[in-house]
């Protein structure tokens, strides 16, 4: 498409050019419509641990323009991945990577840079896999040799996820990398975008326009994903990557003991070796088959660890998390005194002084027990009843009195309804 | 004075480096060095009460949920920590339920424990028996005071072949 006939007789497909071009319009408005949402959403989310959760939800539960906006940034932060990955391989195929070196490598420190975004990003939302994602990655971190330690706890801002944490992913996703983003995209691309400009204004701005509009139509009609709030000391959460970095994930599986391998080797010899490609002489099948390599490699990768998950059940989003919670929370908290089976009859009963309410008996339903079980679930009542208001959130007590009716309610007791 | 454009975009781009660079220093001091003060609570010489020896039941690990109080930073907290228990007679031991390979929470399977992260898993001693993790889990003391048993929390990083506290 551009600057490039010169080395046609290197032998690659001539849609490479044209899909490089693709990847970096994609990319370009990937970028904007990034900005845009990343700033909305900023203006409705809170970095603090305490209430981080709640500033999504609500986002999530109030619909409209925030939770499309927030769909728009999820998408979307998938979409520019995939674009910055297709740009790098077209440059490795075709022969820009040689043409244009710095753009090339600077497009490299994109892509890393896109990953960066993803990093610090994916914990915001405070939900189960933002914080296991995220652990696991520190994790991860930790085992890069010499520096490793220290980087986790300065990304951390100490040496447990704490107060300190999530201000630090929200400064680095919204100021520090935007802003080195910026500069190198100022300092190394100008040639580009002037390159970009003369193909043609009116068409080029039709093509934006059109995969603006098809990104919106997507994010009003794929809500972005929520899981269940944070819970730190949960044992039956099985985290699993973002898609993109399944093949990392299941390569990590195999590394036994060197774990320095996966978080620092591999990435050191991907990316040195497509810094020093420019320099290379090498021919296309070459690089062909260096690309069909590690394509294979990750793709496969990457579809093992799928097959490998394949029993694993699907995570539960908020809302149906919110019912499983409270099932589990009645068998936990409930049940010792008030039964499995709700009749009041659990095994602690000998040590209370007042025997525990019969979810099951019809008198105990009537117009106003839910309210009713709400504060009482939330405030405790003398002489045995604890108060469970500073553990669980309104929305979690009311799930369980939701779970006491729909479970333990008599038929017959529909008096009043 | 005339300069060509090329001199001019030249000293434009030195110029934005500069102050780009510059904005690195204050940024980069505090990422690594500021507001890193202690969640005391987390320091190394924390004794959790466990309750009345008495109380606890012989036989093969159980899974302890312990809520931990800690003053993180500005504000007053609870957090959760796993760890499995065990007792033998009078003997006690304590693992902790964090794995050792990047972090998660492992789980009791039939012979032992395994994570579900990255399929490692550990005999009833807590050694690694298959999977990517480079150590055992990590041991916790524990000690009877008065009766009751007292377990000294401590965590440790994940991804080292030897067990290092993460000193706060």
């Amino acid at each position: 498409m551009d600057a490039t006939p010169k080395s046609a007789p290197a032998g690659f497909p001539a849609w490479l050019e044209t899909l490089r071009g693709a990847a970096a319009l994609c990319a370009f408005v990937f970028a904007g419509l990034l900005v845009g949402s990343g700033i909305g959403l900023a203006m409705g989310y809170v970095p603090s641990q305490a209430e981080a959760f709640a500033s999504v939800l609500y986002l999530r539960q109030q619909g409209g323009i925030g939770a499309i906006l927030r769909a728009l940034h999820y998408h979307l932060s998938s979409g520019i991945v995939v674009a910055a990955f297709v740009m790098v391989v077209a440059g490795v195929l075709t022969e820009y990577h040689r043409d244009r070196k710095w753009e090339f490598r600077l497009g490299v420190v994109v892509l890393l840079l896109m990953i960066g975004f993803c990093f610090t990003g994916y914990v915001l939302p405070m939900d189960q896999t933002a914080y296991w994602g995220t652990s696991v990655r520190l994790g991860i971190v930790e085992t890069v040799p010499v520096v490793g330690g220290m980087q986790a706890d300065m990304l951390r801002g100490g040496p447990v996820f704490g107060a300190a944490t999530l201000p630090r992913f929200y400064a680095l996703h919204v100021a520090a990398l935007p802003l080195v983003l910026v500069i190198v995209i100022l300092l190394g691309y100008r040639p580009a975008l002037e390159r970009a400009a003369n193909l043609g204004g009116e068409r080029m701005i039709a093509a934006c326009g059109l995969i603006a509009i098809a990104s919106f139509v997507i994010a009003a009609n794929f809500k972005a994903p929520l899981e269940p709030q944070a819970a730190p000391a949960d044992t039956e959460y099985v985290p699993r990557p973002e898609w993109y970095f399944l093949w990392l994930f299941q390569f990590g599986k195999y590394v036994h003991g060197f774990q320095w391998v996966e978080s620092a080797l591999l990435p050191a010899v991907g990316v040195g070796t497509l810094m020093l490609l420019p320099e290379l002489r090498t021919a296309f099948k070459q690089r062909a088959l260096a690309v069909s390599f590690a394509l294979v490699f990750m793709f496969g990768l990457g579809a093992l660890a799928l097959y490998e998950d394949r029993e694993l059940p699907a995570k539960p989003q908020y809302e149906e998390g919110l019912v499983l919670k409270a099932a589990r929370d009645y068998r936990v908290e409930c049940a010792s005194c008030h039964g499995l089976q709700g009749r009041g009859d659990g095994p602690d009963i000998a040590k209370l002084d007042a025997k525990p309410k019969d979810f099951t008996s019809p008198r105990f339903w009537d117009e106003d027990t839910m309210t009713m079980m709400v504060e009482i679930i939330t405030e405790g009542e003398l002489p045995d009843m604890p108060a469970f208001g500073k553990r669980l959130t309104p929305e979690e007590i009311l799930a369980i009195a939701n779970h006491i009716e729909a479970n333990f309610r008599p038929k017959s007791a529909t008096t009043a309804r | 004075m005339l300069i060509d454009r090329r001199t001019l975009l030249k000293s434009w781009q030195a110029l934005a480096a500069t102050v780009a660079g510059l904005s690195a220093i204050p940024a980069g001091l505090f990422f690594a060095f500021g507001a890193k003060a202690k969640a005391t609570g987390s320091s190394s010489d924390e004794w959790i009460d466990l309750g009345i020896v008495q109380d606890i039941a012989e036989g093969p690990w159980k899974a302890l949920r312990l809520r931990r109080d800690i003053q993180d930073r500005w504000k007053k907290t609870v957090v959760e920590e796993s760890v499995y228990l065990r007792r033998q007679g009078d003997r006690f031991e304590a693992v902790s339920g964090i794995c050792t390979h990047t972090g998660c929470l492992v789980q009791r399977a039939p012979s032992g424990f395994a994570c579900p992260c990255h399929k490692s898993d550990f005999d009833e001693e807590g050694k690694p028996t298959s999977g990517p993790a480079p150590r055992p889990l990590d041991r916790m003391e524990t000690k009877v005071e008065g009766g009751r048993l007292m377990l000294r929390f401590v965590k440790f990083r994940p991804g080292l072949s030897s067990s290092e506290p993460m000193a706060s």
